[in-house]
């Protein structure tokens, strides 16, 4: 089973349609998607970009794993919304850059997810230009890994630079890197692989901002074994959702 | 079946990461395992000499004496208008063996539109090579601190190629925007771009083909620094015509491959 752990309704009205079509044309199984949309979402915002996954999920039934997109400086709300989502369907939880993943309005939310055995996405990216002001540096999510070693986390895009990203989290054996977004590093899939398992790589696209065929390129025709690569593209989501 | 050929690749060390091929010997042993059949190879080490000419020389050197078996590269050289003796460093080069002329402005700091690039790359064009014109090496994310190097703006990039009307400028290492403004902004054939930094959105590929056409993009791998696999496969699996892939894969190549 082929699982794209990482994926959007967001940026074009037509986004799940897009998505529903290219995965079938390349064998995608299951697609796990958030929204997302401004930095900071107030309240209504967040819900509207949730009950936009929620309907793609039920539109796709077989397809959409709908993640349920979080504000925590929302506070109590935010656990509210995440209610709302379990209501929903929701498998997972995602968190962008709204703030810090270590800041402590996030701690009651990663508690919730820790007591309903839920899979958090944290965006994730180190950058010599200067990160966003909420965005989550790996260093930051090594530290939350090591806070709640019964967290499922997963860092997203393996940190933007892989090699930083990979330094940061190596030793923190809940957080799976997953390889989705733009970056196509020569090496990036067998370097991870061989420094901490292939059962901390997980694949994601990050459509529609991305392309499908190169993201799922670099792990398909990575040289790893096939046991790995299907570790990698679905045997690990499978065990992260409990598929 | 369309020879496969790759304008964007580069042999050698890197200065600031290391990558699983180096020598030209493995980046074109790795370009070669997934079907490129000819390449237009550059050397990294010179994007970080201030005078590339030694890491030029250095790469001839290297193909030369125990360099790829079984093919052989077409040599990019690597030059710095600007820099003192360029042009006769690109007659060298001539004489080693290069065939194309590759620019990294922002890199090496040299104005695209100054008088003395002008002047090179007519020299080269003379010459039948074509002009590669590098808008970026990594992702700016993800630089050296001490070396952060803006990509080159595509307005550059367009009147440079307006200025040398005669030489095959192919723009490399661009992003689906910056491919989309510089072949708008050039009418002809004289203006190429290479796809090995087409990342996004869903669909990057026919998104291109579609705004721009498909006969004026070329491959490139941009190895060793990506995966050579991956530039291959967004191409041959898009959803576009055979003929098409074709003609960006090889077709459109050997158009611009004067040799």
């Amino acid at each position: 089973m082929i699982i794209d752990f990482h994926a959007h309704c967001w940026s074009r009205d037509d986004a799940e349609e897009m998505m529903a079509r290219e995965a079938q044309r390349h064998g995608i199984d299951r697609i796990c998607v958030s929204g997302l949309a401004s930095w900071l979402p107030d309240l209504d915002e967040v819900k509207l970009l949730n009950d936009r996954v929620y309907k793609a999920a039920r539109d796709y039934p077989d397809l959409y794993l709908p993640f349920v997109y979080l504000n925590p400086l929302h506070g109590r709300a935010a656990l509210d919304e995440l209610e709302r989502g379990l209501d929903e369907g929701a498998v997972g939880i995602k968190l962008w850059i709204s703030c810090w993943m270590d800041h402590p309005a996030v701690a009651p939310v990663l508690e919730r997810a820790i007591a309903i055995d839920m899979v958090v996405l944290q965006h994730s990216w180190h950058k010599i230009t200067g990160n966003y002001p909420g965005e989550s540096d790996p260093v930051c999510i090594a530290e939350v890994g090591r806070r709640y070693p019964e967290l499922k986390l997963v860092m997203a895009h393996v940190g933007g630079d892989w090699r930083y990203g990979l330094r940061a989290v190596r030793d923190v054996p809940n957080i799976i890197g997953d390889t989705s977004g733009s970056m196509t590093d020569n090496g990036l899939v067998e370097g991870w692989v061989r420094e901490v398992g292939a059962e901390r790589l997980i694949w994601g696209t990050d459509m529609p901002g991305a392309d499908l065929l190169l993201t799922l390129s670099k792990v398909r025709d990575a040289d790893l074994s096939e046991a790995e690569k299907a570790l990698v593209l679905g045997g690990n989501a499978q065990r992260l959702l409990g598929l | 079946m369309t020879e496969i050929i790759d304008f964007n690749c580069d042999s050698g060390p890197y200065a600031f990461r290391e990558y699983p091929q180096t020598t030209a010997a493995e980046v074109a042993a790795e370009l070669r395992r997934v079907g490129v059949g000819r390449m237009v190879m550059g050397s990294a080490r010179a994007i970080t000499f201030p005078s590339p000419q030694a890491a030029n020389e250095l790469l001839a050197e290297e193909v030369a004496n125990g360099g790829p078996d079984d093919i052989r590269p077409l040599l990019a050289a690597v030059l710095n208008p600007e820099y003192p003796g360029a042009e006769r460093d690109l007659q060298r080069c001539a004489e080693l063996g290069f065939r194309a002329l590759k620019l990294y402005p922002t890199y090496h700091s040299f104005d695209l539109t100054s008088y003395e690039t002008v002047r090179l790359a007519d020299v080269a064009a003379e010459l039948g090579w074509p002009v590669l014109v590098v808008v970026r090496v990594e992702d700016e994310r993800h630089h050296h601190p001490l070396m952060q190097v803006a990509p080159l703006p595509v307005e550059q990039a367009i009147t440079f190629a307006r200025d040398v009307p005669k030489a095959q400028v192919v723009l490399c290492t661009a992003s689906a925007p910056e491919v989309t403004a510089f072949l708008q902004g050039v009418s002809g054939d004289q203006a190429t771009a290479e796809v090995s930094y087409i990342k996004g959105p869903l669909n990057a590929i026919e998104d291109l083909v579609a705004k721009v056409g498909h006969e004026r993009l070329l491959f490139g791998s941009h190895a060793p620094f990506s995966y050579a696999q991956t530039a291959l496969a967004k191409v041959r699996e898009a959803c576009i015509s055979e003929e098409q892939k074709a003609a960006i894969l090889g077709g459109n190549g050997a158009r611009v491959w004067r040799q």
